[in-house]
């Protein structure tokens, strides 16, 4: 299977699969042009991967998305939902800004709905 | 976790309308029904995901405001730095603030930039004021 790896730049955010520790780890501000241009290939890579793989770990550490952005991390664990119900062991770690008095909040928020294990991390600023 | 607030999400008339007609059919087993009712539940659960992505967004752009608003007031503090000449005092380094009152410049500094000062000694002042205590502890 294709390796994933795309380094950060100053509107997308890291996206990288440690093969060896079988977390994918997503970082950075996310607010692309194009953010299904983005996502898309992502989104493709982790339905390969989760039909090959019994466990994912998913790590999340993004200070700001645009709209279009939430769409596709709100897509993303749609598909970590889907597999979890499959029977795939999947976990989520949401890592915020303890600092910042709106990160917890937003975390939540994306934790409200998803019905896996979904940890959220307070990190140093 | 904190309690979430409870939000009040607006069926759509077109789920409404939907819904009727599915009750009106409740009884059918045709297929026609089962496509109806699945295109309905796959329209309701991207109905929420958009009301997921506006309110997620929304609460990003209030903490971007918040963060553009600091900056704005960091800027404008900085630039009120910039366009000052501050009156120090040549020999205790006091500064002159408003109305002829003279502030450690350490106070001064954290006062108006939130700058903080933690005080050490450097090499030329440690020779100057504990020179020759330091050379009698050398002997």
């Amino acid at each position: 299977m294709a390796p994933l790896d795309l380094q950060p730049t100053g509107s997308s955010p890291k996206v990288c699969f440690d093969p060896f520790t079988g977390i994918l780890e997503l970082s950075g501000d996310s607010y692309p042009e194009n953010s299904f241009d983005f996502y898309t290939p992502v989104l493709s890579w982790l339905k390969e991967h989760l039909r090959e793989t019994e466990a994912l770990q998913v790590h999340f550490n993004i200070v700001y998305m645009n709209s279009s952005s939430i769409k596709c991390v709100l897509d993303i664990l749609d598909l970590m939902e889907e597999a979890e119900a499959a029977g795939k062991k999947i976990l989520i770690n949401w890592y915020y800004d303890r600092e910042n008095p709106r990160a917890l909040d937003l975390a939540e928020e994306f934790a409200e709905d998803v019905g896996v294990p979904f940890h959220i991390i307070p990190v140093e600023g | 976790m904190t309690p979430r607030k409870e939000k009040t999400v607006m069926k759509d008339t077109v789920v409404r309308e939907a819904e009727e007609i599915l009750s009106l059919h409740s009884g059918e087993a045709s297929l026609l029904y089962s496509k109806f009712k699945a295109l309905l539940h796959d329209y309701e659960k991207l109905l929420h995901k958009l009301d997921k992505v506006i309110t997620i967004s929304d609460k990003y752009q209030v903490q971007l405001m918040e963060k553009t608003d600091q900056l704005n007031s960091a800027l404008a503090q900085l630039n009120q730095l910039k366009k000052i000449i501050l009156p120090i005092c040549m020999f205790c380094k006091k500064i002159r603030s408003d109305a002829d009152y003279w502030q450690q410049i350490e106070s001064y500094f954290a006062e108006h930039i939130e700058v903080m000062f933690s005080h050490g000694i450097c090499p030329e002042c440690m020779k100057e004021k504990y020179g020759e205590l330091l050379a009698n502890h050398k002997d």
